[in-house]
């Protein structure tokens, strides 16, 4: 696997360092800005070079990030694949380091597959069409267990079920990302938990004794940006509030997640959700059916 | 005629929900009913719709491997309709898994609400704690009809 990484050296960031809504005692959120790619790397088993496929791009570091400039910059990377008389699959993956320390930088990974038929661009239709009536598995990242199953519904309802609770609710999609991701953000329809305590599961990490933190979660533009382990003696009451949520209240109020075009089969990994587990990164599949 | 008595009949066994059951299971419309299986560890969930849908969720445990996209899944759930029947004097909870009806890890295991058939089924209130003997092998269940889903 060889990566290479386009960085603009001594980039100004260009993150605005807004104070969230819930703020006011120093309480900060960068937020994530993707109009601009910060770093592009490009990753993948190949026998074309790294700086032939940089030839043919015209994104760089420091260029405007629109979905038409990554389009475009597939299309090219297909096309320069074709004249070497090979096939190659292309897709892209944009991701934000630093994010939960506030400090995100705005990635943009293109996966190049040697030696297989490229997938569409961009299908037509609903790029969510390929969840409905299939099931879309949460993973963790390094054991690979399955954490929980998602039913998505065309009519904007859905159901989640993990090993502890099963919920209904109703989710709202963003414009699609530079990546051909959908931004899908969940609401439960209750944030009550019902499994009894005596099978019910313990979620997360195990909090050490008087070491009280929390995770707040917030949302912007159909994006969720969360930070663990903010201590709660820092906190006004009202970020208290927030930071002590339990999953059910989090999702009642709603978490966003990116969705991206995938087929039947598929099983990748996904570093851009907002609580990311084992390895900062969630496994992910599309199986069929519903189960 | 006889045809027509007997397509009658038919649609009657089709239908999901007779009217009358309406009554023995309004606990169960929105609340949740949730099982234990006492020798297998696995638990479970039951949502009955008064449409006559059903979905059921299964948590079979930590399985041996990661799964792929055929699985072995520690999480399954399944959707179909659901008629109550009374034979003998008995109440009985009878699923149909909607098509395509998928194999699950739950229904080789034969956990409860998993399989196509009928269930022995008496309905309980909201709160109500419970332990029974209910899936096709006579193994130990605690339940719980909890409020809300």
């Amino acid at each position: 696997m060889s990566s290479v990484v386009l960085r603009r050296s001594g980039f100004a960031v260009c993150f605005c360092l807004a104070i969230c809504a819930l703020a006011g005692t120093g309480v900060l959120a960068a937020t994530v800005n993707d109009t601009v790619v910060q770093e592009i790397h490009i990753q993948g088993n190949r026998t074309i070079s790294d700086g032939q496929v940089a030839q043919v791009m015209r994104l760089k570091p420091g260029s405007e990030l629109t979905r038409a400039a990554v389009v475009t910059d597939i299309t090219h990377i297909e096309a320069l694949y074709q004249r070497a008389g090979k096939t190659a699959d292309v897709s892209t993956d944009l991701t934000h380091p630093g994010e939960q320390e506030g400090q995100p930088r705005t990635v943009l990974t293109f996966s190049i597959i040697e030696g297989v038929k490229p997938r569409p661009v961009e299908a037509p239709g609903d790029p969510l069409e390929v969840y409905f009536e299939n099931t879309l598995v949460c993973a963790a990242a390094k054991t690979g267990r399955d954490l929980c199953h998602l039913w998505l519904n065309r009519d904007g309802t859905f159901i989640n079920f993990d090993a502890g609770e099963a919920k209904t609710g109703h989710y709202t999609t963003g414009p699609m990302r530079p990546d051909g991701k959908i931004p899908v953000c969940q609401y439960w329809d209750t944030p009550d938990m019902l499994t009894p305590a005596e099978i019910a599961l313990r979620m997360g990490p195990p909090s050490s004794a008087g070491a009280a933190t929390g995770t707040i979660c917030t949302q912007d533009s159909f994006r969720t940006t969360c930070q663990r382990g903010v201590e709660l003696s820092t906190l006004t009451p009202a970020q208290r509030s927030v930071a002590t949520r339990s999953m059910g209240e989090r999702f009642y109020h709603g978490m966003c997640y990116p969705i991206g075009p995938h087929r039947i089969g598929d099983d990748w990994f996904e570093a851009d959700d907002p609580l990311p587990g084992e390895l900062g990164k969630d496994r992910v599949l599309l199986i069929p059916g519903r189960r | 005629m006889v045809r027509a008595a007997l397509l009658v009949a038919l649609l009657a066994m089709a239908r999901p929900l007779l009217a009358g059951d309406l009554a023995a299971l309004h606990e169960y419309f929105e609340n949740t009913l949730i099982w234990h299986n006492q020798v297998t560890g696995a638990t479970g969930r039951l949502w009955l719709n008064q449409d006559g849908h059903y979905f059921a969720f299964y948590n079979l445990g930590p399985q041996i491997k990661p799964p792929d996209v055929n699985g072995p899944f520690q999480v399954e759930g399944r959707i179909g309709t659901f008629t109550l029947r009374t034979e003998r004097g008995a109440s009985l909870l009878c699923l149909w898994p909607a098509s395509p009806r998928l194999q699950l890890a739950a229904q080789i295991q034969h956990e409860l609400y998993s399989e196509p058939m009928c269930y022995d089924f008496v309905p309980h209130a909201v709160d109500d704690v419970w332990n029974e003997s209910a899936d096709p092998l006579h193994r130990s269940y605690k339940f719980w009809l909890v409020k809300g889903r």
